[in-house]
């Protein structure tokens, strides 16, 4: 029965937190490339409760920094991008790349003052449309040899979208594969053929039968869990009452991520970053294994349901997320359109900022996220004892065996399906374009 | 209302901590309710978790009703070493037979 003080433990992001300070020895998601598309390449970023400043440089690096002048306090996005740094538009303070004042020309000539003044920085890297950086102690660790990764950037698409809530219960919806077969459940199912881009919306793996139908029809399906070497493999089987049995592959990537099958062509991996405490970003890379991704269209539905320029959804607590009743009884389940991201933000926003765990009864449905928080405890402990044997905080050499992982929706034998979902991967794999392979 | 008894709680280092607890509370409760360090019942006690793995002496292991297969399937996914008088101690209810019981709680629930 978890404490308040249980349930601080494994959400709160300061960085004098314990999971604050977990999630600083991992990689996270900072923005997205094309925030840096415009002619003045400078975003705001605000990740694990700090204010920063996203920059490109001339020489095409990036520079993240702390987002306030020390001087007076004032924004440096604001600021003049110059000399590979940011020159604060108050009394034109000038900082490089590693936050350190370099000028304060309204000082006295002589003056060494500058010298003193340093701003915290982190590292900033690009890789498939998603910025990257480190907020942790020591050398970062290698980025995992994940399909997201190794996939060309014609076949990755990365977007995001804002959601007012812990980072945790954002995460914990996407390791729980009975709400699909609920919480995004369609009455009437579309035409496969106009599924692209989007869930759930093509013929589940081989089969004739949209995948809305198989998750609608067959609403308990049986879980098995696995820790694995990434985080977890969660497999979702359901009978279909036919001599065949539907497998739905999914991962939990440790710490903050998911990779689970979209389309028969495409997986999503969702990091889900914390702002602060009670905001989080979902930052997704749909990978292809087929097609290059079409980015104008899949960036274009997407813009649809966001607002720019801090992708927060155009349906949300403010409007009801659109809930209709009329919908409700004939479309969908909840009653709030059809796209299921907005199904996900309403379930995780309305429990709440941050989720009340003391009071929640988690049942056999819940079995990857027992598993998870049982993970997340144990590093975290790892964290403060100083012990650092952490899971993916690996070299480059362990990263490169890092891959996959596998997510796939397969359909076999009831009694064969502990092979149907590898053999379906591999024959995916074998026909990428790109270098699929799994070693 | 049940009737109150003693439960004593012996952490991994040997210490002891004794509780009063209330007859028709698990044991789990009656370590949570009282601060125990050491039983963590993350999924609240539905039988779900694992993290309220203790172990009971051999005498107080036969007083108690057999584990259900929920309970023995669920204690192979404990973290520490599992041991014949390993139980979930969400499951076991503390009856008035019971005043006095020492219960050990393993090294690690995680
Ligand atoms: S409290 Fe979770 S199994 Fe006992
Ligand atoms: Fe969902």
């Amino acid at each position: 029965m978890m404490s308040q003080e249980k349930n601080d433990e494994i959400t709160l992001v300061g960085a004098d937190q314990p999971a604050g300070q977990l999630l600083r020895h991992y990689w996270m998601p900072a923005a997205l490339a094309v925030e840096l598309g415009g002619p003045r390449p400078v975003a705001p970023v605000r990740l694990m409760g700090e204010d920063l400043v996203l920059f490109r440089r001339e020489d095409n690096t990036l520079g993240l920094m702390s987002r306030f002048c020390p001087h007076r306090g004032v924004d440096l996005c604001y600021g003049r991008l110059e000399g590979g740094g940011i020159r604060c538009s108050f009394h034109g303070w000038h900082f490089d790349q590693t936050g350190q004042c370099t000028e304060q020309p309204a000082e006295p000539d002589g003056s060494r003052m500058h010298e003193r003044i340093k701003i915290s920085s982190y590292p900033a890297v690009e890789k498939n449309g998603v910025i990257w950086t480190y907020m942790g102690p020591g050398e970062p660790p290698a980025f995992p040899a994940l399909d997201c990764f190794r996939a060309p950037d014609t076949h990755v698409f990365a977007f995001k979208g804002l959601w007012e809530c812990n980072w945790l219960q954002a995460l914990e919806i996407g390791i729980d594969p009975a709400h699909a077969s609920f919480l995004h459940r369609f009455l009437q199912d579309e035409d496969p053929a106009d599924g692209y881009g989007k869930q759930f919306r093509d013929k589940a793996a081989q089969s004739d039968m949209p995948m809305t139908k198989v998750l609608r029809e067959f609403d308990n399906p049986e879980l098995k869990v696995e820790e694995t070497d990434y985080g977890l493999r969660i497999i979702a089987l359901r009978d279909l009452g036919n001599g065949q049995r539907h497998v739905r592959v999914t991962n939990q990537v440790f710490p903050c991520a998911i990779t689970i099958p979209m389309s028969n062509e495409m997986t999503i991996t969702q990091w889900h970053v914390p702002v602060d405490d009670t905001h989080c970003y979902w930052y997704s890379m749909f990978t292809s294994f087929g097609a290059p991704v079409d980015k104008e269209k899949m960036r274009e539905q997407r813009l649809k349901e966001h607002r720019l320029p801090d992708y927060a959804p155009l349906r949300n607590k403010s409007n009801e997320y659109g809930y209709d009743p009329e919908e409700q009884k004939t479309l969908t389940y909840t009653g709030m359109g059809l796209d299921i991201n907005v199904h996900d933000q309403w379930a995780v926003e309305s429990m709440g900022a941050v989720q009340d765990r003391t009071r929640e009864h988690l049942a056999s449905s819940d079995a990857a996220i027992v598993r998870y928080r049982r993970m997340l405890r144990a590093a975290i402990k790892s964290v403060k004892l100083g012990e650092g044997d952490l899971p993916l905080v690996i070299d480059e050499a362990t990263a490169k065996d890092i891959q996959g992982p596998i997510s796939i929706d397969a359909i076999g034998p009831t009694e064969e399906w502990e092979s149907v979902w590898t053999d379906r991967d591999a024959g995916r794999r074998a026909s990428c374009t790109w270098d699929a392979a799994l070693s | 209302m049940g009737s109150k008894i003693t439960v004593h709680f012996v952490r991994p280092d040997g210490s002891v901590e004794a509780v009063e607890a209330e007859t028709g509370e698990s044991v789990m409760q009656a370590a949570v309710f009282n601060d125990v360090e050491g039983i963590e019942a993350e999924c609240g006690g539905s039988c779900m978790c694992a993290t309220c793995h203790v172990y009971f002496d051999d005498a107080v292991s036969s007083l108690l009703p057999e584990a259900e297969e929920e309970e023995t399937v669920m204690l192979e996914d404990a973290a520490a070493e599992v041991r014949p008088t390993s139980r979930l101690s969400c499951q076991i209810k503390l009856t008035a037979e019971m005043d006095g019981i020492k219960v050990q709680i393993p090294d690690r629930q995680y």
